[in-house]
């Protein structure tokens, strides 16, 4: 097995929630006191809506070994199916191959295309 | 006069846009903060993901084992192979069933195409030129639950 992908400092949530814009920014407000609380820094925090909901990447100043950024990552609020499957990959070496945020959606017999692809 | 294409992805390894362009006739990948629209650098080489999964409906669950299967495809995409992406997409999942199918058989016929990943930050640690396989396995759900899964990885000229 190749070497493990260790250290990052993003960390990528998943949430399939529509959201208004006042309860977003209250979930962004929150997931920043969260991160507070667990004494990181926020360096950044970008987001993009997709067709059920937001993906998210948060930014921080410490970069973390895999089994915490899954941790970290659910407590973010991400969604909870995948963050089992993240500890699942946390405990061998994929979880920086499997910790995706689909930029484009496929379907087996159905080679369409969804989400958020731009074109500008 | 020099033709001017420009196209944004969202990079699935930072949230911000990669954009392609072409500037005077050479191709171009740029990173691009997502909200401030500066260019953060410029990148040789993006990283195609394609994943797929097994995924039983609620039928064959209840009358199998529901194994847990993860797959997933990686290959480098140069600026000037970005104008043939969707042939490379079609391709990279043609790579993958391939690679389910000599390793697992049968496997294959369960996978559940899930999605493409755009990553400005390599994965793959094989030399360009190659895709790049990795797949995750428990066969049974006892056995997911205690994190008991195996490991795969391979890898094929492209």
């Amino acid at each position: 097995m190749k070497e493990k992908l260790q250290y990052e400092t993003i960390l990528k949530i998943d949430v399939d929630v529509k959201m208004t814009p006042k309860l977003l920014s209250d979930f962004i407000e929150t997931r920043k006191a969260i991160l507070t609380a667990l004494n990181f820094e926020i360096l950044d925090i970008k987001y993009v809506e997709t067709r059920k909901g937001y993906h998210f990447w948060f930014v921080v100043d410490k970069p973390l070994q895999v089994h915490r950024r899954a941790e970290i990552q659910f407590l973010l609020g991400d969604d909870h199916n995948r963050a089992f499957y993240n500890f699942v990959r946390a405990n061998g070496d994929s979880f920086d191959y499997f910790n995706a945020l689909f930029s484009k959606k496929v379907r087996s017999n159905d080679y369409d295309t969804e989400d958020k692809e731009e074109r500008l | 006069m020099s033709k001017r294409i420009i196209t944004g992805i969202i990079d699935a390894d930072t949230g911000n846009e990669i954009i392609y362009f072409e500037r005077k006739g050479k191709p171009y990948f740029y990173l691009r903060d997502k909200d401030t629209k500066k260019f953060i650098k410029r990148l040789e080489k993006i990283e195609l993901r394609f994943y797929s999964e097994v995924e039983y409906d609620r039928e064959h669950a209840r009358k199998k084992n529901p194994i847990y299967a993860d797959f997933v495809a990686l290959r480098p995409v140069k600026p000037e192979e970005f104008p043939e992406i969707g042939d490379i997409e079609e391709d990279l999942i043609d790579a993958l069933d391939f690679w389910v199918g000599s390793k697992f058989g049968g496997v294959v016929e369960l996978l559940e195409y899930r999605g493409f990943e755009y990553g400005s930050k390599p994965k793959n640690p094989i030399e360009d030129g190659y895709i790049y396989f990795r797949g995750i396995r428990a066969n049974t759900k006892a056995q997911l639950k205690k994190g008991d899964v195996k490991e795969y990885e391979g890898e094929t000229p492209i």
